[in-house]
């Protein structure tokens, strides 16, 4: 195997796009990937790729440009997995194996009318270093299209990921949410399919996204984090396909699955490394009685012991008590309560007050 | 001579019909709830509270009749932001976000949105509202059940509702965790006004917080006023089992 000089790897202009390419698309495919993840649609890349190469062979056995008859694909499919997900909302994963069945069913079949197979066979494990002004210029277009969305609709996108009946609620237009985030989806599917691959685009829709929820500490922080895990495996896979001559999409690829599993290492170390801590100091956790003695029967930290089955536990009761006496604390005056009644339904009543139960108007 | 105008119920029923599969849930019941009331929804496994609630949130349809919240039919209705929902569990407990980004999800978009500072402080209230403020930053999945709740029902004032619909928020919890909830929704309902309507099969523990009571059966609707007494301690033996 030759391994290249890495001073050269960027004075190729086939490279230079290969890096503005693999950037941008490693900046849009987690926030796209960051949300159908969170939706449990992680399959819908693998779904949406797959009917893209049915586009591809349609595209070529029709002697239109393969990317616009993928993207026309990946949009019906997508909006055809929305549609069979609200038929069946409780196994919303069927309608992405159905539109992956067709797709692979529709690409099978297509390509066997398809000339010349080394075009469709290109769209299988992409070709990001033989880039064309035109695709470069629709990355391009796509990518800050997908950026600008995702920022103007940002907030909606994550409540509509966390629960799509609060959404509605929370005045959140569902169905067009929907929709765009559809399109979006789709289109960067179609383009990334052509860059990394077919194949390998519904795993760097996920993978990144796996890295970031194990790092970020809230939505916003997995958002950001599993951007950098993308454009850090975009780096270092396109740098070492570049070295060793192998092929950038599987490189890619791989590359994000090696930087998953330092995650996790780190992670889990981390996470042994705060529990110590936690042990050792232990002052600001309430329930820090049950590290000392796991096991200890209690209804008020039943998540945290299996053996809870009787009443509560004295250091659980104090902790109780002691939120009770905030909540108490900002609704009653000093010496009194705030409206006049000495009872409320929060906090302890005056004679009460070492009990530190709540107590309901005595009347109303 | 003057003429009596009757307050606007908060939630009214009027001759309400509606099916499931030929399974008739509600059969041209009415119901109506002043107000400012605490009502606890009661009723068999399978009666149709939670689709009393889903009718009035407009999820479903009535077959018959009409619902109206605050004078005004669901069916007719545009923005949802004046009621509050909170269900048995939180449909997405593992998901990335802080507690302070679940209250904020809640908080107005488009042209209404407030400033990120404004979002903040009003999340900080809420959560401060239900006694999670030294909770705000964490993780929801590394949230208890009972802190879990207080969040979601954090998410669901934030937005300073009239109407607040609680779908068994107690199940699951243990006894200390469901009477912090019940003082918080008893203060909550005293203090500020909000009308709740809580599905629960906890009818004994909830009923001193409440003022009316409205079982579900076979149908039809039936309502009769709250028996307020003191509640009993959550720490007593008897009633840990």
């Amino acid at each position: 195997m030759t391994v290249l000089p890495l001073s050269s790897m960027l004075t190729y202009a086939f490279m230079q796009r290969a890096f503005i390419v693999g950037l941008l698309l490693a900046l849009i495919i987690p926030c796209i990937g960051t949300v159908t993840v969170l939706r449990r649609l992680s399959m819908i890349g693998d779904a949406l790729s797959h009917v893209s190469l049915a586009g591809v062979a349609a595209g070529l056995v029709a002697g239109v440009n393969p990317v616009v008859g993928s993207i026309i694909a990946c949009v019906v499919a997508g909006f055809s997995v929305d549609w069979i997900r609200r038929r069946i909302p409780h196994y919303s994963e069927i309608s992405i194996a159905i539109v992956l069945s067709v797709g692979v069913g529709l690409a099978g079949v297509l390509s066997g009318f398809v000339k010349n197979a080394a075009d469709f066979n290109s769209f299988l494990f992409g070709s990001i270093v033989a880039i064309s002004d035109f695709e470069l210029r629709l990355v391009v277009v796509v990518s800050l299209a997908v950026m600008l969305v995702f920022g103007i609709l940002y907030r909606q996108l994550m409540s509509l990921a966390f629960d799509e009946q609060l959404a509605r609620l929370s005045g959140v237009s569902v169905n067009v949410i929907n929709v765009i985030f559809t399109v979006l989806t789709a289109l960067t599917v179609a383009v990334a399919a052509r860059t990394v691959g077919a194949l390998i685009v519904s795993s760097m829709l996920v993978v990144p996204v796996a890295a970031g929820m194990q790092t970020g500490r809230s939505y916003r922080q997995t958002v950001i984090w599993s951007t950098v895990y993308a454009v850090l495996s975009t780096v270092v896979g396109l740098t070492t396909a570049y070295l060793f001559g192998l092929k950038p999409g599987g490189t890619m690829v791989l590359s994000a699955v090696a930087l998953l599993i330092v995650v996790f290492a780190v992670e889990r170390a981390r996470a042994r490394l705060g529990r110590r801590k936690a042990m050792g100091e232990g002052r600001d956790d309430p329930l820090r009685h049950h590290h000392e003695s796991p096991g200890e029967p209690c209804v008020a930290c039943v998540h945290l012991t299996e053996d809870a089955e009787e009443g509560a536990c004295d250091p659980c009761l104090q902790w109780v008590d002691a939120s009770l006496s905030e909540e108490a604390a900002g609704y009653h005056s000093p010496g009194g309560h705030a409206d006049g009644e000495d009872t409320c339904a929060a906090a302890p009543r005056g004679d009460e007050a070492d009990d530190g139960q709540a107590t309901p108007p005595a009347s109303r | 001579m003057p003429v009596q105008v009757l307050p606007i119920p908060a939630v009214s029923f009027d001759a309400v019909s509606f099916a499931y599969s030929g399974e008739p849930v509600l059969d041209a019941a009415s119901l109506l709830i002043p107000a400012g009331e605490f009502a606890l929804l009661t009723g068999e496994n399978g009666a149709g509270k939670s689709t009393m609630l889903r009718l009035i949130l407009h999820e479903v349809s009535v077959m018959s009749g009409c619902v109206s919240v605050f004078g005004k039919p669901v069916s007719s209705r545009t923005g949802w932001r004046d009621i509050g929902y909170l269900a048995q569990r939180a449909s997405n407990p593992n998901f990335p976000a802080s507690a302070t980004e679940v209250v904020e999800m809640n908080l107005p978009y488009g042209r209404a949105r407030l400033s990120h500072r404004a979002a903040r402080d009003a999340a900080a209230q809420a959560l401060s509202e239900v006694g999670m403020s030294h909770c705000a930053g964490r993780l929801i999945s590394g949230l208890s059940g009972g802190q879990l709740q207080r969040v979601m029902l954090a998410r669901a004032l934030v937005s300073h509702p009239r109407l607040l619909l609680l779908d068994e928020p107690t199940g699951g919890l243990d006894a200390v965790s469901r009477r912090a909830l019940y003082g918080t929704l008893g203060k909550l309902n005293e203090r500020d006004g909000v009308t709740i309507l809580m599905v629960t099969h906890d009818i004994g523990e909830a009923e001193p917080f409440s003022t009316m009571v409205v079982r579900l059966q076979s149908g039809q609707l039936e309502t009769r006023g709250a028996q307020r007494r003191e509640p009993e301690d959550p720490r007593k033996p008897e009633v840990r089992a």
